[in-house]
């Protein structure tokens, strides 16, 4: 009887499953899985193999001097990288705008008048029969003060038509007035709105939208504009849609900008053909013009462009990771997907924020072979065992898959991992046709944190991987799906109104965005369509002969992101157009879509054995 | 007079705290009704979200705040600012005794 040990170093984890084999039988004892250390194929990956394997043993009962031999993958020669950039900017010159939604704003219409200070107001420096003036409030003044000076004032015959507040209490000024006049309030920069200009104050009924503010007409007709000029402010009309309360000041030669920056060209190698796309096109152009070179040997961007700095960005962290000269760094594929960015308004004066269009690109990079040699040495002086270095990553997925209960060949293997989604063929036997699509989980994260504008990855993390819910009292909170959940001990107070995700652990984590649950789902689920619906396709397409997905019949899912909750069921969705048959593996039906390579490792050792 | 409104219950102190409280309360537009009371700020505040007809209420004595509501632990309310004078604090209290009420995020204290 041997004591064998399959190890699969993966760009984020490393798995190992112990087996002992009497002949042709298989008896499986145990498996473990480590977070992959150092860069995948490299020395430094002994550590976390090392980890793998010691959890292995001990779900095994079996210790290291026991081991006869070490099966090593013949890991896949690629990584990935990931960039972003904004191909469009909104920029205020000399603030003209607020438009925001204080929870609670005060009065209700349309004021217009030229902005004046308060203490203006309230030291008697307006006059009757002066020009409508719109007061600005410091946070200073109290609100009885701030009513008590605003109704003298109407009371004098000065026409008071409007009021921004930088405390929350225009519901509390306007509840004090005689005369009923909109009124913005938590205005944050309230010491940058220029004095002595034409503005105009918007605050809609409760559950409604400003109107004259957010029509470009409506802004011409307040100002008195030009069609040359009402041209000029149609960018600030589109960025104050769906507010409730806005204000506009015009300043002379202020004006809102909204250009698109020049994002440069991308270049597609293929072997046979070469393309250029304009990446201001989005991400299906360029999705299209790589399909009509594939394959594809090398992208480059144009220089000087924010997309050539994009691309040299990932050439030199892939450069830096293996060790191989940047001009040797050739990008096998690429992903690109459309996406927003919210991005503070340069100028505005209450923290506004503009949707930005962006582009994000996954990029694949292939890398030397060879070092995996070094790893297997490595791995034999830290354990003294034997290692084999046996069998393409692909060829072994595909065994350790087949051993999920329902599959035969022909049957095709998508690995869907951190960085690169895989997929391979089986047609008979031998005969494995793979392909690495640039592009997985880490790009989902990516997305979900740009759109929802949230910073910290591992909240991102949370926000992909958990099922949301919003917590409607302290004590019950309303799942995704729309069932609740009663709890006996008081939820946090940080928790309270918002949307949370579910941690496995039980833990609730508060998503502090504005956006509602919906929202937030929406945002998770076409996050991960763009990235794994397309990718399945993209690389069953390269795999399939004659590039038909209808051709195959069985797709095993195996990887950390077949995991997911929802992931698995948006692939089958893309698939099923297709008529196939997806699903999660079931690796020697006990390990989900985990351990397939380990696994297959083994499986591959012992039939070369038997047939031997 | 009933209907629904938050619940607060006083005992001492010099008004500015109340003032604070109901201006917090008044901007979010949720009614309150003040009812003079003996005992510390905990304990009024339990029975003041206890007789609240929307479970929310808000004790003060000559020193210090609370908010509390009636599915909690007598002894542990929501929130409790013991000896502060902070205004903006105290303004925050009554936003957020509000935002209970309408399930709105409760606002950080300053």
């Amino acid at each position: 009887m041997n004591l064998i040990v399959g190890v699969d170093i993966g760009n984020s984890t490393t798995e190992a499953c112990v087996a002992a084999v009497e002949g042709g039988d298989v008896a499986y004892l145990g498996s473990g899985l480590a977070a992959t250390t150092g860069v995948k194929g490299t020395a430094p990956n002994v550590t976390g193999a090392g980890r793998a394997i010691g959890h292995a043993l001990r779900a095994a009962g079996r210790t290291l001097q026991e081991v006869d031999a070490i099966l090593l993958n013949e890991a896949t020669p690629v990584i990935s990288g990931l960039a972003m950039e904004t191909i469009t900017e909104t920029i205020i010159t000399e603030s003209t705008m607020i438009g925001h939604n204080p929870q609670t704003p005060g009065g209700e219409g349309l004021g217009v008048g030229v902005t004046i200070a308060f203490e203006a107001l309230s030291q008697q420096q307006v006059a009757p029969g002066d020009e409508a003036v719109i007061v600005v409030i410091p946070a200073s003044v109290d609100f009885e003060e701030a009513a008590l000076v605003l109704n003298a004032a109407v009371a004098r015959g000065v026409a008071v038509s409007g009021a921004i507040a930088q405390r929350d209490d225009a519901r509390l000024i306007a509840n004090r007035l005689v005369q009923l006049i909109p009124i913005v309030d938590e205005v944050t920069h309230v010491e940058r709105v220029p004095l002595g200009m034409a503005a105009a104050v918007e605050v809609a009924a409760p559950g409604r939208t400003v109107r004259t503010l957010a029509n470009s007409y409506g802004l011409a007709t307040v100002f008195e504009l030009t069609p040359e000029e009402t041209r000029v402010v149609a960018p600030v009309a589109r960025a104050l849609m769906g507010t409730r309360s806005a204000v506009v000041v015009r300043t002379p030669g202020g004006d809102v900008t909204d250009r698109r920056i020049p994002a440069g060209t991308l270049e597609l190698h293929g072997e046979r053909a070469k393309k250029a796309v304009d990446v201001n096109g989005g991400a299906a152009e360029i999705m299209d013009a790589l399909r009509r070179v594939q394959p594809l040997t090398d992208v480059v961007g144009e220089a000087g462009s924010h997309v050539g700095g994009m691309l040299a960005g990932v050439r030199e962290t892939m450069a830096d990771l293996t060790g191989d000269p940047v001009d040797t760094v050739r990008i096998r594929d690429v992903l690109a997907a459309d996406t927003f960015v919210p991005r503070e308004v340069r100028g505005g004066l209450a923290g506004e924020f503009a949707l930005e269009n962006a582009v994000a690109l996954a990029a694949m990079v292939r890398t030397s072979r060879g070092p995996i040699e070094q790893v297997a040495r490595a791995l034999t002086e830290a354990t003294g065992v034997e290692v084999v270095v046996g069998g393409v990553e692909a060829e072994m997925a595909v065994r350790g898959a087949l051993t999920t209960p329902g599959t035969a060949t022909p049957v095709a293997v998508l690995d869907l991992g951190g960085g690169s989604t895989d997929a391979a063929l089986a047609l008979g036997d031998d005969e494995v046709s793979t392909y690495h699509a640039a592009g997985a989980g880490d790009l989902v994260t990516k997305l979900i944190g740009s759109e929802l504008g949230i910073e910290d990855r591992e909240l991102a993390e949370h926000v992909k991987t958990c099922p949301l819910a919003k917590v409607e009292s302290l004590f019950h909170v309303r799942l995704e799906d729309g069932t609740v959940q009663y709890f006996e001990k008081a939820l946090p107070a940080e928790t309270f109104a918002r949307v949370v995700a579910l941690t496995e652990d039980g833990g609730m984590v508060p998503i502090p965005v504005s956006h509602g649950l919906d929202r937030i789902r929406r945002v998770r689920r076409d996050a991960k369509r763009r990235v794994f619906a397309v990718n399945a396709l993209r690389a069953l397409r390269e795999v399939a002969q004659h590039g038909n997905v209808r051709g195959i019949d069985f797709v095993v899912l195996i990887g950390g992101s077949a995991l997911d909750f929802e992931i698995p069921e948006l692939v089958a969705e893309a698939l099923a157009d297709h008529g196939v048959v997806c699903g999660t593996g079931n690796v020697r039906a006990v390990e989900g879509p985990r351990n397939a390579v380990a696994t297959g490792l083994v499986e591959a050792w012992v039939r070369e054995r038997v047939l031997a | 007079m009933s209907g629904p409104a938050v619940f607060l219950h006083v005992a001492g102190g010099d008004g500015t705290a109340l003032r604070e409280v109901r201006a917090g309360l008044e901007e979010e537009g949720v009614p309150c009704r003040v009812i003079a009371a003996a005992g510390d700020a905990v304990a009024i505040a339990y029975s003041a979200a206890c007789a609240s007809p929307v479970s929310v209420g808000v004790g003060l004595d000559a020193d210090s705040a609370c908010l509390h509501l009636p599915q909690l632990p007598p002894g542990e309310p929501l929130l409790n600012l013991p000896a502060v004078h902070v205004p903006e604090r105290l303004r925050a209290l009554g936003h957020n005794a509000a935002r209970l009420v309408k399930g709105a995020p409760l606002k950080e204290l300053p």
